[in-house]
């Protein structure tokens, strides 16, 4: 079932201790379209997650970006592929500036290495301004650049989960792997996330969004897997999940 | 006096170069580096066994290893930078690994310690505890100058080898790479997740303080003339961290003015006091006053004199750019922080007092 | 076979010195999660304390005790102000630690000042030579070895059999879930930092006895080996840091006795960094997850 298309994982299995947190979990992500994974703490959602992302060693499976085996790879290769991630409690360069932050992120810098700065301290700068203002104009699509000279340290909770998710978009992701963006955002700048979302589908991004407010869910993804113990219960369109009885059992406890 | 003057200089410089190396590894890299006096002390051997001639002094190595050779100058001192920075490779597949920083603080400390006490019980290598000694002076035999005179110019020499260490860490630090191992050091994590590859990075830093280190052992070496386990006790890469610490982590300007103040006025300017109590007393309450000035520093103050500079700030910061050569010339500049950013500088300041040599300060919120 | 006969002859002294060294240090830090580096210079105190005594006429016995007492009390100021207070502030691990290196600085230069960087040579009566399967040990050696087996025996047994063992290890593997079914958790703390400390001391005592030199920077010389012994057997794992304290013992005295006899302290450091590369929490550590500093 592995499109070429897209991310696909098949037969993941993730074990702690005795328990099996993923159980053979085989999905297709589709590039340009966002992929809700939904289901109850412990379903498994972030672990899976975490595999995709290279954060952690599945006991078992592979793992797909358009057609190419990258389970071998560490987090930071996939990185470099292009398979981008948020944090479930947002991650931030402290002690950087919220632009730097972003800056950082940015794929193949010439400065990024330890001659070039050395030896050709002016090569670099051309390539830095074009980040910069890059970094700036995504500021803008949430308002903050007016905190782009601010310590990452100072920032709220919810601007910390922007700049999370503005790190990954500065890294130009073919895949965009979302955990649990929405929480402790204010209405307003979910909003603006709906809509960033939706331009990055556009630009044939491979979204997979990992979340527990169902609003969220309905109105942004184009496809929903659910998930419960370890396993994927069923997948398909919102109405067609929210509807299922597995789903609902699984949710309200009933086994 | 003027005797004073001068080593008090090139101790500063010593200090200045040590600070500057450890800064690039703790400060910016988050390298738990509590061995670092091991890599001054490589050097310091290394410019010593490659400059002391033949055997008339007794030393094993110089005469088993190296044939009692004498190099001319500048080449021991450049064995220094590359017994140092070779050290760091050899070290660092196996301390630069992903662990605790707590943990690899204190395994490089236990390497630091044990590497002591080999060095001091084998007479083989370095001549144990009794140390090299008459290790020449650079030039010295061509300069046909008084000792104070000659002491002023090995200071200027000094001088300028800070000068160039600086320049070399103020460029890793202000540029992208320093950015880049500033996040990692942050956190590593999300680092690894936007593509930073950790042990990569972390090694040429190592390698780079380790050069850096041993140039400044080999600085000091030639000027003492001396060298033994005495020297490189554990406890000097303490005098070291603190310079980095109280100057201000991760700023460069700020490690030299730590090796000013924790360097001259702590380490080396009480020697030049009358002796009060018995011989070795003053000593001890130095190493009590550096750990008194340490936990003092971390708890008012522990982001030191001068602190971290939040951004790069490439196109506002005129200093940067006078420093690396900005492509840029002022007229574009001007022009583009006008109309763009007014003010953009500013907010940073007001996290972090005294960072910036920024002329502009207006209101934080501008026009976009 | 002379040769290994005296090598596992004075791993077992000096595995047993290390022992309680280790376990002390096992102990405050499975509790704590400070690094504590000061660690080395408490022993040293507990040797000079010890030693300055018994030259001074007091029963070695005695002189032990009052040296553990000393250095108990020693760790406890320490822990419960300058590391507490740190703690409190959400200091991380990496800063404390440096904090440690300060502390340990100005007790070792403190000691220094007091006696003047001298160092002693302990002329403490050793005993009647005993032979054994071919190794030979004095009295005094054997009391030391007998000693730390009571002591191990006895701290493991206070550790899984009684209450108070029940409540520091629930404390040192949760610090809030312990509060929060009634454990007094601030008095396990202290208790805590007497109990390593009193180990400690009487590490140093035993390392006085055993090695005769003591100056004020003995201890802290002392602390590699410590530092292998404990990472070895794991964050939490006290009683396994004794075993793991003997067996580095016996590795690095029974080498000296067939090769390098100045290199085979390198050992400590290999075991260190082989540990760290390949299993990092140790072989049996059980708190490997802690990041929170409990003081």
């Amino acid at each position: 079932m592995a499109i070429a298309e897209g991310l696909g994982v098949e037969k993941i299995v993730v074990t702690y201790g005795g328990v099996r947190a993923v159980d053979g979990v085989s999905i297709d992500f589709r590039a340009g379209a966002v992929t809700g994974l939904i289901g109850p703490n412990g379903a498994g959602k972030t672990s899976l997650l975490n595999v995709i992302a290279g954060a952690l060693r599945g006991a078992g499976g592979t793992v797909r970006l358009f057609g190419e085996d990258v389970s071998r790879l560490s987090s930071d290769a996939r990185g470099r592929r292009g398979i981008l991630r948020t944090f479930q409690t947002a991650r931030t360069f402290e002690r950087l500036s919220v632009v730097d932050n972003l800056i950082v992120a940015q794929p193949e810098q010439r400065g990024d290495r330890l001659l070039t700065a050395l030896l050709r301290p002016r090569s670099w700068t051309a390539q830095e301004r074009a980040a910069r203002a890059r970094a700036l104009e995504l500021l803008d699509l949430f308002g903050m650049t007016s905190h782009a000279e601010v310590r990452a340290d100072q920032l709220s909770g919810g601007q910390r989960k922007i700049v999370d998710y503005l790190r990954a978009l500065m890294a130009n992701p073919k895949v965009l792997l979302l955990d649990e963006p929405s929480v402790g955002l204010a209405p307003g700048v979910l909003e603006r996330l709906s809509q960033d979302l939706e331009r990055m589908k556009g630009a044939g991004v491979c979204i997979v969004l990992v979340e527990h407010e169902m609003e969220f869910i309905r109105k942004s993804c184009d496809h929903v897997v659910a998930m419960a113990n370890g396993s994927v219960v069923t997948q398909g369109s919102f109405e067609t999940v929210a509807a299922n009885d597995d789903v609902r059992a699984a949710y309200l406890g009933r086994r | 006096m003027s005797y004073y003057l001068a080593t008090i200089v090139i101790y500063f410089g010593v200090y200045g170069l040590g600070a500057l190396a450890l800064n690039l590894q703790i400060g910016l890299s988050g390298i738990a580096n509590f061995g670092f006096i091991i890599f001054e002390s490589a050097g310091a051997y290394a410019a010593a066994i490659t400059s002391i001639g033949p055997a008339s002094n007794g030393h094993a190595l110089s005469e088993t290893y190296f044939w009692g050779i004498n190099l001319p100058f500048p080449l021991p001192l450049l064995a220094g930078a590359l017994a140092g920075g070779l050290l760091a490779l050899i070290m660092g597949p196996v301390t630069m690994r992903k662990m605790r920083r707590d943990y690899q603080a204190a395994t490089m400390l236990a390497i630091s310690i044990i590497a002591t006490q080999v060095i001091s019980n084998d007479i083989h290598i370095f001549n144990g505890n009794a140390g090299l000694a008459a290790v020449p002076s650079p030039l010295s035999g061509h300069l046909n100058v008084s000792t104070a005179t000659y002491d002023w110019i090995y200071a200027g020499y000094a001088m300028v080898l800070t000068a160039i260490g600086y320049v070399i860490c103020k460029r890793i630090s202000m540029s992208p790479f320093g950015r880049s191992l500033r996040a990692l050091r942050d956190d590593d994590d999300a680092a690894a997740s936007i593509g930073k590859y950790a042990w990569a990075m972390k090694m040429k830093v190592f390698v780079a303080g380790g050069a850096i280190a041993g140039l400044a052992g080999a600085l000091l070496v030639q000027y003492i003339g001396a060298w033994s386990p005495a020297a490189w006790q554990y406890a000097e890469t303490f005098v070291l961290l603190q310079c980095v610490i109280l100057g201000g982590i991760a700023n460069d300007k700020g490690a030299l003015l730590g090796a000013f103040v924790v360097g001259v006025f702590l380490a080396e300017a009480p020697s030049f006091l009358p002796a009060i109590g018995y011989p070795g007393l003053i000593n001890n309450l130095q190493w009590i006053l550096i750990g008194v000035v340490y936990i003092i520093v971390l708890w008012f103050r522990p982001q030191g004199l001068i602190p971290e500079r939040g951004s790069l700030r490439l196109a506002v910061n005129p200093a940067f750019d006078a420093l690396t050569g900005g492509s840029d010339r002022p007229r574009r500049l001007r022009r583009r922080s006008a109309t763009s950013r007014p003010g953009v500088a500013s907010t940073a300041d007001a996290t972090a007092p005294g960072s910036a040599a920024v002329a502009t300060t207006g209101p934080a919120v501008g026009p976009r | 076979m002379q040769l290994l006969a005296s090598g596992i002859g004075f791993g077992i002294v000096s595995g047993a010195v290390l022992a309680l060294g280790a376990m002390g240090f096992s102990l405050q830090f499975g509790m704590t999660n400070v690094l504590n580096l000061a660690y080395g210079s408490l022993m040293s105190m507990g040797a000079l304390v010890a030693l300055l005594l018994n030259e001074n006429g007091v029963s070695i016995w005695v002189a032990a005790l009052l040296a553990a007492v000393a250095v108990a009390l020693t760790s406890l100021l320490i822990g419960s102000t300058i590391y507490r207070a740190f703690a409190r502030r959400g200091a991380r691990l990496f800063t404390m630690a440096i904090l440690s290196v300060a502390v340990s600085l100005i007790v070792d230069f403190g000691m220094g000042a007091i006696t003047r960087s001298n160092v002693y040579q302990f002329s403490f009566p050793q005993g009647a030579i005993h032979a054994f399967l071919g190794m030979t040990f004095t009295t005094t050696q054997l009391i030391i070895v007998a000693s730390a087996a009571v002591i191990v025996a006895l701290l493991e047994g206070m550790l899984h059999y009684t209450k108070l063992g029940v409540a520091i290890r629930a404390t040192a593997a949760n610090t809030a879930l312990a509060r929060a079914s009634g454990i007094r958790t601030s008095l396990v703390v202290t208790v805590t930092w007497l109990t390593s400390g009193a180990l400690c001391g009487l590490g140093g005592v035993a390392l006085a006895l055993s090695y005769l030199t003591v100056s004020f920077q003995t201890g802290t010389t002392f602390l590699p080996y410590i530092l292998a012994a404990v990472i070895v057997a794991g964050i939490g794992a006290v009683g396994y840091a004794a075993l793991s304290a003997l067996i580095l013992a016996l590795a690095i005295q029974i080498s000296g006795a067939f090769g390098a006899a100045e290199y085979n302290v390198v050992i400590a450091v290999g075991v260190l960094l082989v540990m760290l590369m390949v299993r990092p929490q140790g072989f049996f550590g059980e708190l490997w997850e802690k990041v929170q500093v409990t003081a």
